[in-house]
């Protein structure tokens, strides 16, 4: 049997009524639709992933990267089997995703611990603040010989207890690196340095 | 685009995730496991709570027992040791002094203490051969009766307390801490993490350094020290004392007396049943609404306040100064910065240096001090003494007497109704509009070098003698003009005479009928 009316409807050669008609007709037809639901269906049950940042953007990048290149000899012989093509990947993609999303599956949530990903987007962090420390030091330690007095014994005192404070966090998350908590108080004290520093810069411009 | 696509691109998605996941989990892996325990509480027995990193939650929801259940979680690159981890952990629930204790023993712990040496091997295994794969968190659930005392010790985990109302007492570290609808007493330590009590019955006492403080609805006295972040409250039935340095303060209705001490950050208080009492170092002041008396002390910062019930004492340096509707005296001292006072019940004193002064609505006496700068002045209804170097006084409505000394500048006097003394240096005297002098009174208007203007009403009494040195005199009353080596010199009587008015300078003097 061969008909290529599903493809025509499939590309938006032909119109729904006229396919409509067509379908209540034609075996293969049907076997391919009944196909295409099936496929539907069991990735309309599948359990929502993780999301990826800015997964969508890059696959969207990556087509229109594709689209650009110049097309070889092999795409044009794809174009001409592509339905056939299409079901074929989509249905080896669905059981590789099926099955890398069963073998890696992630344990139940767990909001204390941060890993992979997280810890390291959270590392990140940390490093940004860490730079972004060292350059504001550089130029607000010097200026605090311009506060009064009091103020300055107040502004080195409080770096001197945020400082404490984040030997303290990195004391504890040496031996506990991936805890939420400590990483959170960490992140706070290296905010607040950064905040007394520019508070500083301020007060002494 | 096609629906055959569409579910290309969501296949994709579940691959593109699912490999992502795997290359940065690695191999390490993550359970975990729930310990429990329980035992039958009495009244005096207090539990004590010994934690490391945990968050604790506290609920006084059970009749008798204390329910204790501690979810540990544990992340490890060596699957392997997990089993012996968790068959290892302890939640112990012991007798302990007056009551009892209820503590996790980990092997973890255990290994930190360098107590347990039999457990070292694994230890050093996990900890040292491997620690960037070790990760725990404890998640402590605990039941009480609602009267239970309890005396918590914890460190990088968040400590919730709720409906309990025995004596309450925590130490944590860098761990928001929660007391919500409990009762009895608080004695709270804590830092690098906010505290918050709300709805309690009892003292609370709050000591948090680096942490922000907040406190809602106590009805009972509460203490705060804290440093460099907020302080926060309301309705407080009690008195309240607030120890902070560096910190940003704010809050509303206060049943008793409230003392806040604070530098450099702004202090915001309203409503104070009792007296009120800050010490703010550069702190911006704001206070409105105190039924008793307010004693301010601050400085380069502005000072605002609004409806005083007692006396009120400001001592502000470069503090502009902004006071409205004081009940009784009111005494403030600035410098450089305006000042600004309006509807005062009682006496008012103003030590302003440089200050520019403005003051309306006095119901009894007035003394004010400044320099360089204008101070007006507006319906006083006792005396009203004025001491301004190179300060314009522009004066309209004394009841009582009025004494002025400066120099350089104007002292304009409208409708007063005591005896006037003005004393100038330099300074041109202009006086109008009197309502009364009374009979044993006495103008004096003494000044050099500028003019003095004294309009009289049509119906005075008065016995005029006037000199002037280089000017000239002008008056709508008949004068006989002495003039000699000295200057010139009028004397006249006005009506029936009696009150004596003098009038002395080197610049011309005007004598008008109003």
């Amino acid at each position: 049997m061969n008909c290529g009316r599903y493809q025509e409807f499939e590309l938006g050669d032909m119109h729904e009524d006229e396919f409509n008609a067509h379908l209540s007709t034609c075996a293969l037809c049907q076997k391919l639709m009944a196909q295409d639901g099936k496929i539907l269906s069991l990735a309309k049950n599948l359990p929502l992933p993780p999301a990826a940042p800015l997964l969508w953007a890059k696959i969207e990048n990556a087509l229109r990267a594709g689209q650009r290149r110049h097309r070889p000899i092999w795409l044009s012989q794809f174009q001409e089997q592509k339905q056939m093509l299409w079901r074929i990947a989509a249905v080896l993609l669905l059981a590789a995703g099926l099955g890398s999303y069963w073998l890696i599956k992630p344990p139940p949530s767990s909001p204390r611990l941060l890993e992979g990903a997280a810890l390291e987007k959270v590392e990140s962090k940390e490093r940004e603040y860490v730079a972004a420390i060292s350059e504001l030091e550089r130029t607000a330690l010097p200026e605090m010989a311009k506060l009064d007095t009091d103020l300055m014994l107040l502004y080195r005192d409080r770096l001197e207890t945020i400082e404490a404070q984040i030997a303290r966090c990195k004391e504890a998350l040496a031996e506990n690196p991936s805890n939420a908590h400590i990483r959170r108080y960490l992140l706070a004290a290296l905010q607040d340095k950064k905040e007394t520093l520019r508070e500083l810069l301020q007060l002494a411009g | 685009m096609k629906k055959s696509k569409i579910l290309l691109l969501l296949l994709l998605s579940f691959s593109v995730n699912g490999f992502a996941e795997s290359a940065t989990r690695g191999n390490r892996i993550t359970e975990r496991q729930t310990y429990s325990q329980r035992v039958a509480s009495a009244p005096g027995k207090t539990l004590y709570i010994e934690m490391y990193q945990a968050n604790v939650t506290i609920s006084g929801e059970t009749p008798n027992d204390i329910v204790a259940e501690a979810t540990v979680e544990l992340s490890v690159a060596r699957p392997e040791l997990v089993k012996d981890f968790f068959s290892q952990t302890q939640l112990v629930l012991e007798p302990y002094r007056q009551g009892f204790r209820l503590t996790l023993r980990s092997p973890k712990e255990r290994y930190e203490r360098r107590a347990d040496q039999g457990i070292r091997r694994l230890m050093n295994l996990i900890f040292e051969g491997d620690a960037d794969g070790f990760s725990m968190a404890t998640e402590l659930l605990v039941r009480v009766p609602s009267n239970q005392a309890l005396v918590i010790e914890n460190k990088y985990g968040d400590v919730t307390i709720d409906n309990v109302n025995g004596a309450l007492q925590i130490d944590n570290t860098s761990g928001e801490v929660t007391v919500k609808d409990c009762a009895g007493t608080l004695e709270l330590n804590n830092n690098y993490a906010g505290a918050e009590v709300r709805d309690f019955k009892g003292a609370v006492a709050i000591s948090n350094s680096s942490g922000a403080a907040t406190v809602m609805n106590i009805a009972g006295n509460v203490r705060i020290e804290n440093s460099y972040k907020p302080v926060r409250f309301e309705k407080i039935t009690g008195s309240l004392t607030i120890d902070g340095q560096s910190s940003e303060v704010s809050g509303t209705r206060v049943g008793g007396d409230c003392f806040i001490t604070s530098s450099y950050k702004p202090i915001n208080v309203a409503g104070v049943g009792g007296k009120l009492t800050i010490n703010g170092q550069s702190c911006l002041v704001t206070v409105s609404g105190v039924r008793q008396d307010v004693l301010i002390e601050s400085s380069y910062q502005p000072i605002r306040v609004d409806s005083v019930g007692g006396a009120l004492t400001i001592n502000g340096q470069s503090s502009a100064v902004t006071a409205n509707v004081v009940a009784q005296e009111a005494t403030i001292r600035s410098s450089y910065q305006g000042i600004s006072v309006q509807q005062v019940g009682g006496v008012l004193n103003i030590d302003g240096s440089s200050c520019e002064v403005t003051v309306r609505e006095v119901k009894k006496d007035a003394s004010i001090v400044s320099s360089y700068k204008t101070i007006r002045v507006d319906n006083v209804a006792g005396s009203l003494k004025v001491d301004g170097g190179s300060c314009s006084v522009l004066v309209d409505g004394v009841g009582g007497d009025v004494e002025i000394v400066n120099s350089y500048k104007y002292v304009v006097l409208k409708r007063t109704a005591g005896s006037i003394e003005v004393r100038g240096d330099s300074s041109p005297i202009e006086v109008s509009q009197i309502t009364k002098v009374p009979a044993s009174g006495s103008i004096n208007l003494i000044t050099t070098y500028k003019p003095v203007t004294l309009v009289l009403p049509a119906s005075a009494a008065v016995q005029i003698s006037a000199h002037t040195q280089y000017g000239k005199i002008r008056s709508d009353f008949p004068v006989y003009l002495n003039s000699d080596e000295e200057g010139k010199a009028v004397k006249l009587e006005v009506g029936n005479g009696g009150i004596p008015v003098r009038i002395e300078t080197s610049g011309d003097i005007i004598l008008r009928k109003e």
